[in-house]
């Protein structure tokens, strides 16, 4: 019977799949387990060699440095590479396990990281903007149309969809942390304290009528330094991207000298940027000194305040200690790219 | 000098062969793997093909229907359960994950580690279910007898933020078991939503102080009376769940295709023992929920939080109540056909 025949035929090649599967999981293992332990042979010899040369005080200084400069590609190439995701990679961030699990969030290819990576960034767009627009729209709606006085359930809304938000950058830049990306570790603690405040301020309590003016107060001082946050962080967007285009075409020009291209190309904009990101941090830091101080002069004396004003304190002081040492890590790549152009030229 | 100069030569072109060889690896194992995934859809529509055209086929001779029937469902969990699974084409990937994690791909490649997966998560189920009991009754407890029938403000709002990462943190798993091929019933992953929903409405919650607090704080009372239920549902689903991930592990490594047919072995008594217990949770809620709909409606507590929390809470019972009827029914159905097919073999 053909139907008796058909399912022979498909019971055999289930089994045939099945085998093939099992050797192909198995045969791959074999070869991912043989490329890391090389790849990790060879960052080791890598690092050691260096310290071997930083330490080796008889060497020639040029020798020296055209061997650096030799072992630094060599580095490159491994981590930009195909070979990146042999790399022993980082352990997996403890907030990534405790919300998913054991799940392995390194991608395997480099193309589905560069994936991972874009989503982030429209990501980020998309949500700048609303990050502006929802306090700068309650502000507005606050003096024309509500009295001066901002009913509890718009505002609630908004901080619980802070606290979603910026939950998912934080999972975000913890994935692309284990994905070999060298975000500073203090911006996704920025977004841990941002999250504290988003879950702190859900919990303030939001008097109405009459003198809400005062009363609310804090709530005024929260949206004014969600607007801030709004414009840090277009600006940054668009610095971002600027870079990640120059890496990306550098990138197909000559793979090996993409770290080279670190500042090629947003010299202007980082000289916009970083003043305004002072600006706003020096700003964040006195929202933030307002609200202690309304707690020791005793006007509001909830907890909430207190501990909202020494996170953006806290925030504030960390922010622009991070962006000052990026500022000093780039001059310093700059300083070195130029001597090696410099060098280059003459040989 | 020149052992050095050596050795960074020698660095460098390991660096280059280990680039190749990652390369090659990869292009080689991803051309495999499409390969692969390829013949399991195809192998996957046409058992389902064949069983449409046996299920609509009247001049079947019964018996070879039924034996049809069998091997064809023991070919379709061979390709389901085995390393085959990681080839299927998978569920797209829930738009939770996307919306918190990106487009990072959840799905596990291989068994082993699909299986560390589920481990893991019943594991933090548990840690958390004895916590999801003792942590409301510490609270009731303490305001009975130091905090003079009220409760503070902070520790409640403390364990609010608390079961609202908690209950963030089941949902993610939840979605990414299922991206793993798990069988989770979808009304589960979203009775976790609600109840991350009434965690975060419960934070905005005013929890007022003296005087009369006794009648203020009635809702924050029902709600952590609430929460205790909750604690003891999932301890005992936990038990439930775990014996039968042992008895299925036991009859995997004993027989790997019949995995499926040990579905309810082993675990008949506790079933009989659970289903009342949830059955009557499932009454308590709806009640609580009713209750908080009695206040808003009677107007001793005009807050929205009130309102919405009552309705979550219904609707909650009403789901988990028909979920596991639905669950029984099904259940029960499998045992019969289970015995239907013993007979059949015993006779034949």
């Amino acid at each position: 019977m053909e139907v008796e025949e058909e399912v022979k035929r498909i019971i055999d090649e289930v089994k045939d799949l099945h085998d093939s599967a099992a050797s192909f999981i198995s045969s791959s293992s074999q070869q991912e387990l043989s490329l890391r332990q090389k790849a990790s042979a060879v960052d080791s010899s890598i690092r050691r060699l260096h310290s071997t040369l930083v330490s080796n005080k008889n060497l020639d200084p040029k020798l020296v440095e055209k061997l650096e400069e030799d072992l630094h590609r060599a580095r490159c190439m491994l981590v930009d590479g195909e070979t990146s995701s042999f790399l022993p990679s980082k352990p997996q961030g403890r907030f990534v396990r405790m919300f998913c699990g054991p799940v392995n969030v390194r991608a395997l290819r480099k193309d589905v990281q560069l994936k991972v990576k874009e989503e982030y960034n429209r990501y980020r767009d998309k949500t700048a903007l609303l990050f502006l627009f929802f306090p700068a729209t309650l502000l507005i709606l606050r003096s024309y149309y509500w009295g001066g006085c901002l009913p509890a359930f718009p505002v609630q809304l908004y901080e619980a969809w802070l606290l979603f938000l910026y939950a998912g950058l934080a999972m975000r830049e913890n994935i692309l942390r284990a994905n070999g990306s060298d975000i500073r570790p203090w911006w996704l603690y920025h977004h841990y304290c941002a999250m504290a405040m988003a879950l702190v301020s859900l919990t303030w309590e939001i008097k109405g009528q009459p003198n809400c003016v005062q009363k609310q107060r804090g709530v005024h001082l929260f949206l004014q330094w969600a607007m801030m946050q709004g414009v840090a962080m277009l600006l940054q967007n668009r610095y971002q991207r600027q870079r990640l285009y120059t890496r990306i075409a550098l990138g197909k020009a000559k793979r090996m000298d993409v770290v080279w291209g670190e500042t090629a190309g947003v010299d202007g904009q980082l000289w916009l940027l970083c003043p305004i990101l002072f600006i706003l941090q020096v700003f964040e830091a006195y929202v933030g000194l307002l609200l202690l101080r309304k707690t020791v002069t005793g006007v509001v004396n909830e907890w909430q305040v207190m501990v909202c004003g020494i996170l953006l304190v806290v925030m504030a002081v960390g922010n622009f200690i991070n962006t000052v040492e990026t500022l000093m890590a780039k001059s310093r790549v700059k300083a070195k790219m130029k001597r090696s152009k410099s060098r280059a030229e003459l040989n | 000098m020149e052992e050095v100069e050596e050795e960074v030569k020698r660095i460098v072109e390991q660096v280059k062969e280990l680039h190749d060889s990652s390369t090659s690896f990869v292009s080689s194992s991803s051309q495999e793997e499409l390969s692969l995934r390829n013949r399991a859809s195809v192998v996957d529509s046409s058992i389902r093909r064949l069983h449409s055209t046996l299920a609509s086929d009247k001049h079947l001779d019964p018996k070879l229907f039924e034996k049809l029937e069998e091997d064809l469902q023991r070919a379709k969990c061979m390709l389901a359960d085995g390393d085959t699974s990681s080839f299927l084409p998978s569920k797209p990937q829930g738009r939770f994950v996307r919306m918190f994690l990106g487009p990072v791909n959840v799905r596990a490649s291989r068994k082993d580690i699909q299986l560390k997966v589920k481990e893991e998560y019943n594991s933090y189920r548990d840690r958390t279910a004895l916590l999801f009991l003792v942590f409301p009754a510490i609270l009731l407890t303490l305001r009975s007898y130091v905090w003079d029938g009220c409760l503070p403000a902070f520790p409640v709002q403390l364990y609010q933020a608390w079961l609202l990462f908690l209950y963030a943190g089941l949902v993610m798993r939840e979605n990414i078991l299922r991206a793993n091929g798990s069988d989770i019933r979808s009304w589960w992953i979203y009775h976790h939503y609600f109840a991350m929903a009434m965690s975060l409405v419960s934070l905005t919650w005013e929890i007022k102080g003296q005087p009369n607090c006794v009648q203020k704080q009635k809702g924050v009372r029902l709600f952590l009376q609430w929460a205790m239920m909750q604690g003891v549902a999932m301890l005992l689903q936990n038990r439930y769940q775990r014996q039968r991930l042992y008895t299925r592990i036991a009859l995997g490594k004993a027989k790997r295709m019949d995995v499926v047919w040990g579905e309810t072995a082993g675990v008949d008594g506790q079933l009989l023992l659970l289903f009342p217990i949830l059955f009557t949770l499932q009454g308590f809620e709806a009640y609580v929920g009713l209750q908080l709909l009695r206040t808003v409606l009677t107007g001793v507590v005009a807050e929205w939080q009130v309102l919405v929390c009552g309705i979550l809470l219904v609707v909650m019972a009403i789901g988990n109540f028909t979920n596991t009827v639905e669950t029984l029914m099904v259940k029960s159905r499998f045992k019969a056909k289970m015995k239907r097919s013993k007979s059949r073999a015993e006779l034949d």
